[in-house]
Parts: C-alpha cells; structure tokens; sequence
C-alpha cells in the first residue's frame, strides 16, 4: 500500500516518486479493467484507510474516462483532416455516456451508450474521420436530417443529431436485434419469416420513397430485425433529399456504395434513384432465395463488372424450389435498365404480400375463408418443411470445420490456473493469451484474421495465422488433424477485436502472401482494403455449438465466419 | 535542399548539437507544406490524408537513407516522434510570442502548420507536463510522445521501444489519465503562460 496522505493539499503530485506512481498506477490499471460497478468495492478495500491514495485513484479514472485533445494527434492540423480516436467504453461524448463499440456503419462506428438523463440506451454513431466541412460531413448531416424526417415503424427513429467538440454523432433508436446479415448467416429462419422480413423492408423504402428520400446503400447489413421481428432499416447514410440540398453528392454515390448490393447506374457512376433502391432489394430477395448473392467477383472491379454486365443465373435455376412469382419479382427488380424494372416499391410490396400468401396456404387457396386465417392454419407445417433443406441451396457441397478457444489468464506476465476452453461471448482481460484449435474432417487450410478494434478511426489489420509465408505455421490441415496455433495475446486498446476465421479447400494466396510486419500487421492500405472486401463477400456460413466446439457450415469451398471477442 | 544538408543536421543533432535544430525545423516545416499542398491537389477532397503518413513521406524524402545511419526502424520512429514533438511544441510557443507581441518571428508556415489557439497552448502544457512524467517514468512519456506527436500506432510504438503492445496500451491508458488530470490541476489552458 502506497501512502499518499503526507502529501500538501495543493500540490500533492509533488510528492509523487516513481515507485508510488508505479503503485498508483498499478491500482488504476485494475481499477480500470473491473468495470465501473466493481470498482468501488476494489478501491474501498486496497486503499482501505488512506483516503489520499483513494482520491488520487478516483481522479485519474475520471480524467481516463473523457475524451480529450491528446486523443487527436497534433498531425492532423496539417491538413484538413481531424482523425478521432475510437472513442472507449466510459468516455462520455455530448451527453452520452459510450458502453461499447457495437459496430460500424456508413461513415462512421457505432457504439452503444446511454442518455442519462432519461436512463435510455442509445445507439451512437460517431463520424470516424472529418473532413471539416468537407462533403463528407455535409453527407453525415444530411443522413440525420434525412433520416429523422422519416416516421415510420420499419425505419430506425433518429433522437438527436449533435456533435462534440468537432466530433460529430447521430444518437438513435437502440435496437436489440440482428442484421439481415447476420439472420441469414446464421441459424437462417424460416423462409417465411425471411420473407416477412423482406415485406416489412419493402414498406420501410417505399414510405422513404414516398417522402423523396432514396436510401442508395440497401444491403442485408443495414436491416435490422428486432428480437421482436420488427425489422428496422438503418443508414439512410446516402440519403439525398429529392429537389432539396445545396449539394450534389451523386457523384461520390457511386464509390460509396456496397458493390455486391449497388446498382448498374451507380456502379457507373451515374444517379441513383428510386429504382436504384429496388435493383438493391432485389439483390437482398435473390440472396434469401437462392443462399447467395447474385454478382460476386473476386475484386472490386471485377464485381462493379458482373453488377453492370451480367445477368445472373435465374433464382429458379440456381434453387428449384423458389416459387415462380417470387423468381419474376427478383429477376424484374434485377433489370439492368431501371426502366424495366418495377417502377415503385409499392409494386414490389404488393407482389411479395401476395408471394407470402400463396406460399403459406400451400395448397390451391380456398374462397372464404378471410386469408390471415388462411395463411395462419397452414403456416406452421409449412414453415417446418420449408425451412429445412429445400430452401437451403448447395447442401451437397456443405463443408464443416470445428473450432475452439484455448484462453490462458495471466497476471504479471505469468500463467495464473490452466487454460481453458473460453467461451467466445466471454470478456477478455487485456494480457490475456488465447489461441485456436481447429479440426476438420476433410482436408483445408486455415486461416485467422484480425480486423483490430481500429483505434484511432483507420483500419488496422493483423493476419494473425498463419504468421508468415515462411514462418513455422502451416495452414494445411489434413483430414481430422489437429491444428492448435500459437498464442495471441489481447493487448489493444479495450474493446471488440473483430476476427475471422477462415476455412478453404485450396491454399488463399492473397492472404499467406500479403506483405506485413513481423506482428503480422498488414499496412499497406489497399492490401487491407482488398482483403476487407474479400472477407465481406464470403458467402454466409451457419454456425453451431457442439460438444467439440463450435461447428461452422456452408456451401461453397470458402468458409469464413466473423467473430467477435471482447476485451478490457 | 538537397537532402544530405538535412541528414548532416540530424546526426549533428543527435549527436547533442542543440542548434541544429534550429537550422532543421524549417526544412521540415516547408516540406511538409509542399507534400501537403500536393496531396490536397491530387487527391480528392473526399479522401483521406494521412497526416502520419505525409509526415513519414517528408522525412524518407528529406533524409539521405544511406547516409542517416538509422540503427534501425526502431530508431528512425524514436528520431522522428522527439522531432514532431519539438517542431509542433517550439510552433506553438512562436505562435503564442507574437500573439503577445514579442518579436519572434512566426516561421512562414502557417497554411501548413496552423494550430488554433487552444491547441498551440494545450501543446505548450502538455510539453511541460510531459517532462514531469519523464521524471516519474521515461518509457510513459516516450509512449505519449511517439502516440500522440508522432502519430505512431501501438503496434509501431512497441516496435520503437523494443516492448510489447500491451506494456504500450497500458502505458497510454495510465499515462494519458495522469497528463489529463496534471493539465486540470495546474489550470485552465487559457491562462497558462508559456515559460
């Protein structure tokens, strides 16, 4: 225990040595690391009686708790670019309160955070990079602007848009729930339920539409579904006011978008509209009906290329069992020229009710019986047989890979108990090592990729297994061979490491061969970029606890699942 | 300026000849301002630019690699943060002078390098501040110098000083709480008078 209470009332830190700062410090890590609910009782029992040291912990954690110029570096002023750290759990920013990071949408990262004034969550979301009044930060305006115009049950309800000091933040509805990306990678619902996803959706555009504003970026990972089935449509970040605004962000439209959901006309550069929006749900349709998207390319161009030329293989083809009038609605929304596609979202709406009502009766429709009752008797059977293999394509080319967490606690730089199989939805200590094993029981190749939490707003990126083209780590794994990689060790900043674990049945060159440090960073700016869109393109793989660990699924000879793991 | 006279004046200056600086700073400060008036004229203004990165740019270009000697990475990112520190801090404190009215020439950099007000006096305490924790513990406050002046990520700065990327987050999260609550207690910025 470190005594502190000989020290003046003015100047106490005068008195500070470098062995009591070592002391005061290494109370403040722990203190730090606890959470704000323990860490009273932390503090009231290692500096029990000295209420000098308690004072000068507390002090500290309420100066590490704000944001503040030292998050900035002094280099952004050279330019006029203002980079903003990756704000972290406690820090308060306008009158919120940041619990975690939660995810990144368009133009910026999301963070969970509570008003307290009303005792509310919110979900936040922080402009990572701004470019003073640059078109990015007109753009971020006008999506709040857009965005809390709209009042509609499927639309997400914008509270307050504000900014602190020079940071900028839309606080919205908070939305405990998954993305339509998610659903469908996952435990996939039921095609019904997929489908009255896809019918609320349908109304959440078409109300935006009716009020002139275009989404522009409508892809599976903006739609949200509540735990309640409400499915909430988030990101009117393209948004553009029909007739209104004092600039034209058509242009930058074009390079903004997500390629695999963009339409021809964007992906051309040229304006979108309000059929853009149907070309882009009719991308999400054929996704849930045929278990993958419709334009892949390995790269960039390559996709911008298939979304501009190439028709895709008709959903009927590609799975049989879609129905026919489901198959003319998506292949209709997927015309290249947006004069022949459905020319309102209204329209689509009206054939996919319709699409539901005939695909829950099943059977030729009775008269006179009022249909919700209708759908009602027969949904469940329906829904039963339907959600098994019939709606999920591809199952013969289905590949499986198990994998683990080994977690290994550590005080002081050394072990402290055994390692232990962790649960991946487990809190990570900072120092903390952990490492895979994976098995299979055909042959492949594994590889581990971490996304970082990207503190400081730029994306950082670690390949983390192999370690390097080189090295010992072989990502070869032969049938039902054991693979365990080396340690790695939770040292960024606190918050959600974002990895990837990737499973293939030939070797990914881009991957082993991509130049980085001997940490396994990969910095060359447009290496991560590339692999970024790689990973974001991978097909939807399923995933499952077993007794061995979690067993991931898919069709396809790729299978990549992203997972997150949280640390302090 | 050919880049061998900027080489000459960081070895004398690492060397400990103190009035090197004074002959380095404006060669930095101008090529700075070159490479970022050409970015902002090649890029898009919607792109990103990477201050880090043009600061790195201007030092690989203004340095003679055969000649400077760097012991290694490691070494070029220590030289490169203590020099930020200084050319931002010294920038800060000339801007301060004249707008006191000393007689201290502000160094025509301004478009380049131009700290608002509450920045230049923030750095100014933040310098002061940091030479403090120097005392309490030196690797802390090269951690915060190569962060936050040269705008190094963890990853690098571990790789600057030879330790681990955790030891470097603990560092920051600790160092960066004790230089926030030293700037409260020693008072407002606004009224902070430089030396």
């Amino acid at each position: 225990m470190i005594a502190l209470s000989h020290m003046g009332d003015t100047c106490p830190w005068e008195g500070l040595d470098a062995g009591q700062w070592n002391r005061v410090r290494e109370i403040l890590e722990s203190a730090l690391g606890l959470g704000p609910d323990r860490r009273a009782a932390y503090l009231a029992e290692v500096c029990a009686g000295d209420a000098a040291l308690r004072s000068e912990v507390e002090s500290l954690i309420a100066a590490s708790e704000r944001t503040a110029f030292l998050d900035r570096a002094p280099l952004a002023s050279l330019a006029p670019t203002m980079t903003m750290t990756a704000a972290v759990a406690g820090r308060t920013i306008g009158n919120y309160r940041v619990v975690d990071r939660i995810g990144e949408g368009g133009m910026g990262t999301v963070y969970r955070a509570v008003d307290p004034r009303l005792g509310r969550t919110v979900a936040l979301k922080v402009i990572s990079h701004l470019r003073g009044a640059g078109e990015e930060k007109l753009r971020f305006v006008r999506e709040a602007k857009a965005a809390s115009a709209l009042n509609h049950p499927n639309i997400v309800t914008i509270y307050e848009y504000d900014s602190d000091h020079e940071v900028d933040f839309i606080a919205m509805e908070y939305i405990k729930g998954n993305t339509l990306r998610a659903l469908l990678a996952g435990h996939r619902p039921p095609m019904r339920t997929i489908l009255e996803y896809a019918i609320q959706t349908a109304a959440a555009v078409g109300a935006a539409h009716a009020a002139g504003i275009v989404h522009r970026d409508l892809k599976t990972n903006n739609i949200m579904v509540t735990d309640a089935g409400t499915v909430k449509v988030l990101d009117f970040g393209l948004a553009k006011q029909a007739g209104g605004g004092d600039i034209d962000v058509t242009q930058a439209g074009a390079t903004l978008g997500t390629p695999e959901y963009m339409s021809p006309e964007q992906a051309k550069g040229e304006p979108a509209d309000a059929r853009s929006d149907i070309f882009s749900f009719g991308v999400i349709l054929y996704e849930i009906a045929c278990g993958r998207r419709p334009f892949r390319g390995n790269d960039l161009p390559s996709t911008l290329y298939a979304v501009v030329n190439e028709t895709p293989t008709p959903p009927g083809t590609v799975n049989p069992a879609v129905p026919k009038p489901l198959a003319s609605v998506i292949e209709r929304c997927l015309r290249k020229n947006k004069e022949e596609r459905p020319q309102s979202m209204e329209a689509v709406h009206r054939e996919l009710t319709s699409v539901l009502e005939d695909f829950g009766a099943g059977a030729p429709k009775r008269r006179g019986l009022p249909r919700r009752s209708m759908i009602a008797a027969g949904a469940v059977a329906v829904a039963a047989a339907i959600a098994g293999a019939v709606w999920l394509p591809g199952l013969h080319h289905q590949r499986t890979v198990t994998w683990t967490i080994l977690a290994q606690q550590m005080r002081d730089g050394h072990p402290l108990g055994e390692e232990y199989v962790a649960s991946p939805a487990g809190t990570f200590q900072a120092g903390w090592r952990f490492r895979f094993r994976v098995q299979s029981p055909q042959p492949g190749f594994f590889y581990l990729i971490d996304h970082g939490p990207g503190a400081g707003g730029a994306e950082q990126l670690w390949i983390l297994y192999p370690r390097n083209a080189a090295g010992r780590d072989r990502e070869d794994v032969a049938a039902s061979q054991q693979l365990v990689t080396g340690w790695y060790v939770f040292d960024q900043n606190p918050g959600t490491e974002r990895l990837w674990i990737l499973w293939s049945e030939h070797a990914l060159d881009p991957i082993r061969n991509a130049p980085r440090d001997p940490t396994g960073e990969v910095r060359d700016p447009s290496a991560i970029q590339r692999a970024l869109h790689y990973l974001n393109q991978l097909p939807p793989a399923s995933s499952t606890s077993t007794r061995d660990g979690v067993q991931m699924r898919a069709a396809g000879d790729v299978l990549g699942v992203p997972l997150e793991l949280r640390h302090q | 300026m050919p880049p061998t006279d900027v080489t000459g004046l960081l070895q004398r200056w690492t060397a400990g000849d103190r009035s090197a600086i004074d002959q380095l700073t404006p060669l930095i400060y101008n090529e700075l301002r070159r490479l970022a008036h050409r970015h902002l004229r090649r890029e898009r203004r919607d792109h990103t630019l990477q201050s880090t990165a043009l600061v790195h740019e201007a030092w690989l270009r203004l340095i003679d690699q055969k000649q400077a000697k760097w012991r290694d990475r490691a070494h070029f990112f220590a030289v490169s943060g203590q020099m930020m520190r200084r050319i931002l801090v010294d920038h800060a404190r000339a801007q301060q002078r004249e707008k006191r009215g000393g007689g201290a020439q502000i160094l025509a950099l301004n478009e380049a390098i131009d700290l608002p007000r509450q920045r230049s006096l923030e750095l100014i305490a933040l310098d002061d501040a940091l030479q403090d924790l120097a005392r309490l513990d030196a690797r802390q406050s090269q951690v915060i110098e190569l962060r936050f002046f040269a705008g190094l990520s963890i990853g690098e700065t571990a790789e600057a000083l030879g330790i681990s990327k955790a030891t470097v987050n603990r560092d920051w999260i600790t160092g960066r709480a004790w230089l926030l609550r030293e700037l409260d207690r020693r008072g407002p910025v606004e009224s902070f008078s430089p030396c």
